[in-house]
């Protein structure tokens, strides 16, 4: 019994392992990537689970997933289902023939070291890809910086943990767990205070690039994806101009932003007239070059409903509202 | 003014600083107008240090391309980032309006 508890935290290391691997595996054979797949991230545990579970029936060391194997599907660009599962036969089948495991552990140093180096390099730009696909703020780069630097301290200095107890000891000397538990935590401390939703009023001149900063602002306090808030940026302003340039607006425009993992909500509400939202396609510019009337009304004429297509193409949902003097548009960009 | 206007072989290469928007939508059109109707015909707007362009911008943009074409020239745009390619693209511009990835490129379009 008293073996239980070392084993079991064992095992959780080797769990965030798995859900690491989770998540670049995911990531690499889907381009749309946005976040963690929590299904997917649940099958993997389970997986894992499931094969720690048969280790323990046959008395055999636990396995867990393998990052060099991911650098490996990596280079070569094979990350099928098919072929993962016909390695996995393999490999089944090879575990019965210890001669091969014999030869296996017997490849050069080089060879097993290349693929080390090129899994490891992998690893890290896959990781700083995954930091930088959200916006960062002095928060959150140092909730980085802290748990990488932490996560590294570890494995340059593993006297640090000598004096730890030793039930904590498996945990504390794990690098990858701690830089982890230190990210987790930091995560929960720095987002004490920090709201969901914004607000802002926004008046005269320059309203539309007021609006962008404070988006981008809140986005960073949010860790949310850079282009999501950059399109966001671009509708509200889009919207804000044609609001002040047509004279649709009286007094000031209050800005709210909401945001959850998966959508972001701008809403402008002001008095005044709604901003029409007609279904209108791309310009014919041929067209319009081929005429002759080369007057700004003609332009004008043109570009009349150019603002209401831009703010509905870039925005994923658009709903514009009138009642009482007072006008509401909805804006939510998915996430 | 948040845009730089220079003379390159004959051409006009206007670089907006930021974005082209109603802040400085009125005066780059003033100021290309003014060159066009002075005798020049061939005009590149070079987006690489503009982040954004709104509908004030593409409306500038619009009455120089027609200007230009009348004068017997024509207009190209370049180095434009994703945002501003997604705007004109979205607005219908990419199908009359050529954008390079270079300014070489765009001058040797026009």
């Amino acid at each position: 019994m008293g073996a239980l508890i070392p084993i079991l935290l064992i095992e959780i290391i080797s769990a965030v392992d798995s859900i690491g691997t989770g998540v670049a595996i995911d990531r690499m054979n889907n381009a749309k990537w946005h976040r963690a797949h929590m299904p997917t991230i649940s099958r993997t545990v389970a997986c894992h689970g499931i094969g720690v579970f048969l280790n323990g029936l046959t008395a055999t060391m636990s396995a867990g997933t393998s990052s060099s194997s991911l650098g490996l599907a990596h280079m070569t660009g094979v990350a099928a289902r098919l072929a993962g599962t016909a390695a996995g036969i393999v490999l089944f089948s090879l575990a019965f023939i210890p001669q091969v495991a014999s030869f296996m552990i017997q490849l050069p140093q080089p060879l097993v070291g290349a693929i080390i180096i090129y899994a490891a390099g992998y690893m890290i730009v896959v990781g700083m890809e995954l930091i930088l696909s959200r916006l960062m703020n002095h928060r959150r780069s140092f909730m980085v910086g802290l748990s990488i630097t932490v996560g590294l301290g570890i494995l340059v200095m593993p006297e640090l943990t000598a004096n730890a107890p030793d039930d904590f000891k498996p945990i504390l000397s794990s690098a990858l767990t701690v830089g982890v538990i230190t990210a987790i935590i930091l995560n929960q401390i720095f987002r004490i205070g920090v709201s969901q939703t914004g607000e802002l009023e926004l008046e005269g001149i320059g309203a539309a690039a007021k609006a962008t900063r404070f988006l981008e602002d809140f986005g960073s306090s949010w860790g949310a994806r850079r282009d999501v808030i950059s399109r966001a940026g671009l509708s509200v302003g889009e919207a804000l101009e044609v609001l002040n340039g047509e004279k649709m607006v009286q007094g000031p425009v209050t800005l709210k932003a909401t945001f959850d993992e998966y959508k972001l909500v701008v809403e402008l509400g002001y008095r005044g007239r709604g901003l029409p939202l007609a279904d209108q396609g791309k310009m014919d510019l041929n067209a319009f070059f081929e005429d002759e009337d080369d007057s700004d009304a003609a332009l004008d004429a043109a570009m009349a409903t150019m603002s209401g297509v831009l703010v509905k193409n870039l925005a994923d949902k658009v709903d514009s509202r009138e009642q009482d003097e007072r006008a509401e548009l909805r804006l939510e960009f998915s996430h | 003014m948040e845009a730089m206007f220079s003379d390159m072989g004959g051409a006009l290469v206007v670089v907006p600083r930021g974005h082209l928007d109603t802040s400085n939508a009125s005066e780059v059109e003033r100021e290309v107008m003014a060159r066009i109707e002075g005798g020049v015909s061939r005009v590149v707007f070079d987006f690489h240090r503009t982040e954004y362009v709104s509908s004030a911008g593409l409306r500038v943009i619009l009455k120089a391309a027609k200007s230009a074409k009348k004068s017997g020239g024509n207009l190209a745009i370049c180095q434009a980032n994703d945002h501003i390619l997604e705007v004109l693209e979205m607005s219908g511009f990419l199908s009359a309006i050529n954008h390079t990835s270079t300014l070489d490129e765009a001058l040797k379009s026009v």
